[in-house]
């Protein structure tokens, strides 16, 4: 059981460290390669679509 | 009489009866059919309980045991039931006896197993009841041998199995009220105010699990935690803490660190939104973790939209959007907020290059107002390693509170309520 809580928690630890390190979820969904901007409500109700 | 007679037969089905007690054995209950014999006038019938159901116990008649050096003999059993608000409770007594300690109890309840003894030296005070239980504004208290015992719960039993040898004379439906206090520190033991109508006895109880190798019985299986039950740390509890208490230090070492170490925040443009530059440029090194670029609009009860293309160094365009700032107050609210982010994954280092235009806004004078432009590579999240350190933060409560819970678990079956709650 020990050792289950060992490697748990150590892999629990190096996820997080490895995820704050990379800065894991910094990146706005609205850029990269792929990425479309699919549109929003914008300040006072004003919508506005782009797509890259 | 008794002290000469070894077995009897039972004088109301025949069968043949050890004869166990001491000479202040009073009655003697068959366990074949239930008839209850005066043992002081020739076991002469008193009454039959028929169609007992014998309790669940590792204890028999006649089972032999040391405690603390002395031998002790079963030679009663005690069920006993308890019901309240649709609950039931049930545990069984046996009477223990040695020729040279006298009488005492043996108890099985949720499995755990308790000794009991009467106490000549009652604790200062009179002797508590149900009654002033109930009357008292605080937790009723009581001192015995240096140690004090707070009130812990009342219960209003009811026999409903008999079996043996007794000093007294008990009667399957016979009932009785028992009033426990428990000492709060050093080895749990309970201070017992019983009265069964007749009688009034102040007895103590502690926790007794060598009872089933003492008396050779199989080892009951014990439910939960015994309000008597004292707290024994597991050699895993120390580790745990130790290994929690760890892990939380370093994510909580990372994550500061992460939150005060790093690159430098460059700033592109610091003016005027009217004079800022079509196309701002940057420097990317790191190309390994995302860069942020941050927008600060000094604006109040305004808003504004900005068109944002992003190009890298080879002119691909990584980002063509747009971002919202809306930031509303009064004098004691506000709404929104001057700042907004665009982060990206730089694919190549070198010169990237930021065009913003303001696309829309509130009123025309948005313009005029000042916008800060920052730029940051290299972005790290201390999040995730602040989340992780919550996480083990609370596995090291968890592991460190063992004590406390043990104790809050052996209190928890106390029925006394402050008028508060």
């Amino acid at each position: 059981m020990r050792i289950v809580i060992v490697m748990v928690s150590l892999a629990v630890l190096g996820a997080a460290g490895y995820a704050s390190w990379y800065g894991i979820g910094t990146v706005s969904r609205d850029t990269g390669a792929s990425s479309v901007r699919a549109g929003s409500v914008g300040a006072a109700g004003v919508r506005r679509v782009r797509v890259k | 009489m008794t002290g000469a007679v070894r077995s009897i037969d039972c004088t109301n089905c025949g069968a043949g009866l050890k004869v166990l007690g001491g000479g202040r054995v009073t009655t003697q209950v068959c366990g074949y059919c239930g008839a209850a014999l005066d043992a002081n006038e020739d076991y002469r019938v008193l009454e039959v309980f028929a169609g007992m159901q014998r309790p669940a116990s590792p204890f028999r008649l006649g089972m032999t045991g040391r405690i603390q050096g002395i031998e002790f003999t079963i030679v009663g059993t005690i069920g006993k039931i308890e019901r309240y608000d649709g609950r039931t409770w049930s545990w069984v007594d046996h009477q223990l006896y040695s020729p040279t300690h006298g009488y005492a109890w043996l108890t099985v309840e949720d499995g755990h197993t308790l000794l009991t003894r009467k106490i000549r030296d009652w604790p200062v005070g009179p002797f508590l009841t149900s009654r002033m239980v109930e009357r008292a504004e605080a937790r009723p208290s009581r001192g015995w041998r240096r140690q004090t015992f707070q009130y812990y719960s009342t219960s209003s039993w009811k026999i409903d199995f008999v079996e043996g040898e007794f000093t007294w004379r008990p009667t399957r439906g016979a009932r009785g009220v028992t009033v426990s206090l428990m000492c709060n520190s050093g080895t749990p033991q309970m201070l017992a105010y019983a009265d069964n109508g007749s009688e009034r006895e102040v007895e103590v109880t502690r926790y007794f699990p060598q009872a089933a190798e003492a008396f050779g019985a199989e080892p009951p299986m014990s439910e939960g935690i015994h309000a008597l039950q004292p707290y024994e740390p597991k050699s895993s509890s120390a580790f745990y803490r130790r290994w929690f208490g760890g892990v939380l230090a370093a994510s909580v070492v990372g994550a500061v660190g992460l939150s005060t170490v790093g690159v430098a925040t460059t700033t592109l443009w610091d003016g005027p939104v009217r004079e800022m530059p079509e196309a701002l440029v940057f420097e990317v090194g790191d190309t390994s973790r995302p860069a942020v670029i941050r927008l600060r609009h000094n604006i109040r009860n305004e808003w504004s939209a900005f068109g944002v293309t992003l190009t890298g160094p080879d002119g691909t365009l990584l980002a063509e959007t747009f971002r919202d700032i809306s930031y509303y107050t009064g004098s004691d609210w506000s709404e929104g907020s001057r700042s907004t982010a665009l982060g990206f994954q730089p694919q190549i280092a070198g010169p990237h290059q930021i065009a913003l235009e303001l696309d829309e806004a509130s009123t025309p004078s948005v313009a005029d107002s000042a916008l800060r432009v920052m730029v940051r590579d290299g972005q790290s999240r201390p999040l995730w390693l602040w989340m992780a350190a919550g996480l083990f933060g609370l596995a090291f409560l968890w592991s460190a509170s063992t004590k406390l819970r043990h104790k809050a678990a052996r209190w928890s079956g106390s029925d006394w309520t402050e008028e508060d709650d």
